[in-house]
């Protein structure tokens, strides 16, 4: 799956998950950045990209998925 | 019991079963047999207890449900108490504590569950401190009935001290949770140098339909 592609469903699941329509993704931005970025929501975010995209993380990439550019790049390697 | 009974070491694999139910009885209060998180995820204190078992199984370190967090008091060779603690955000990927947590439940809880929690997430979200890098985090403080009255915790506490000063973090404080009722607890922490810095209380009524209490102190002591 092309980036941009991977970027604008992503950006539509941040929006719908930290409940704010106007969020543009940035590859450097972390839970700190986003106001509803919380543990709780953390684990929807996961779940709606896991169904999203058709993929299952490990635990071991799970944790390495600590800013918004990280997710992207798993995501690529994996929808490669 | 004599103090010389007990002999303190870090928590390994065969201790999941006692600390699942550390995790579990140490955020219960003398008046109520509530479990939040059973109530949060609307499971049984059973299934709870068994997904806590898998996700401590899971070795991750740095969280509050890492096996390496736990320093344990043995007395002829079985546990008895504990005591869980790390610097937060100081891991393999340097991730905070709460995202580490949270991707253990998201793999170990079924989604349905998760699902139900994430529609009370407002009810207690009050409750959740943010926890300061850096800081010693201490979670699950917790001793067997009949091992109570002999400093296990206070102990247990020490113990952390010496593990956050030898970590060459420049660990500069540590901080716990209570709530405001436990009184025992806060005696011993008070007596282990913390001092009340902040109240925290979750406003809404129903949040008691699911957790035994709605207001915690969080401790402080500078190291």
């Amino acid at each position: 799956m092309e980036r941009n592609l991977i970027e604008s469903k992503l950006t539509e699941i941040f929006r719908e998950v930290f409940n704010d329509s106007a969020l543009v993704l940035q590859e450097d931005m972390t839970a700190n950045d986003v106001e509803n970025w919380d543990s709780l929501t953390h684990m929807m975010m996961i779940a709606k990209v896991e169904e999203a995209f058709g993929v299952k993380f490990r635990l071991k990439e799970l944790n390495k998925l600590k800013r918004v550019g990280d997710i992207i790049a798993v995501l690529e390697e994996k929808l490669s | 019991m004599e103090n010389s009974e007990y002999i303190f070491r870090n928590a390994t694999i065969d201790d999941v079963e006692f600390l699942a139910t550390a995790i579990i009885e140490s955020k219960k209060i003398a008046t109520s047999d509530k479990v939040g998180m059973a109530n949060l995820f609307e499971l049984s204190v059973e299934e709870l207890r068994s997904y806590i078992v898998q996700m401590l199984e899971e070795e991750i370190d740095g969280c509050d449900f890492s096996i390496s967090s736990f320093i344990i008091a043995e007395c002829k060779g079985n546990p008895v108490a504990t005591f869980g603690g790390w610097i937060e955000g100081v891991n393999e990927d340097d991730m905070p504590s709460s995202l580490l947590k949270s991707n253990l439940i998201g793999y170990v809880i079924p989604l349905e569950h998760v699902k139900k929690a994430q529609e009370k997430s407002h009810l207690v979200s009050d409750l959740q401190v943010s926890r300061e890098p850096g800081a010693y985090q201490l979670e699950y403080g917790y001793t067997l009935p009949e091992h109570r009255g002999y400093g296990l915790i206070g102990k247990l506490i020490k113990l952390h001290e010496k593990r956050a000063k030898e970590s060459g973090c420049n660990v500069s404080k540590m901080q716990v949770l209570v709530y405001d009722i436990n009184t025992p607890a806060i005696k011993a922490y008070e007596k282990s140098g913390f001092r009340v810095v902040q109240r925290l209380e979750a406003k809404d009524p129903e949040v008691l339909k699911y957790y035994p209490h709605n207001k915690e102190f969080l401790l402080e002591k500078s190291l």
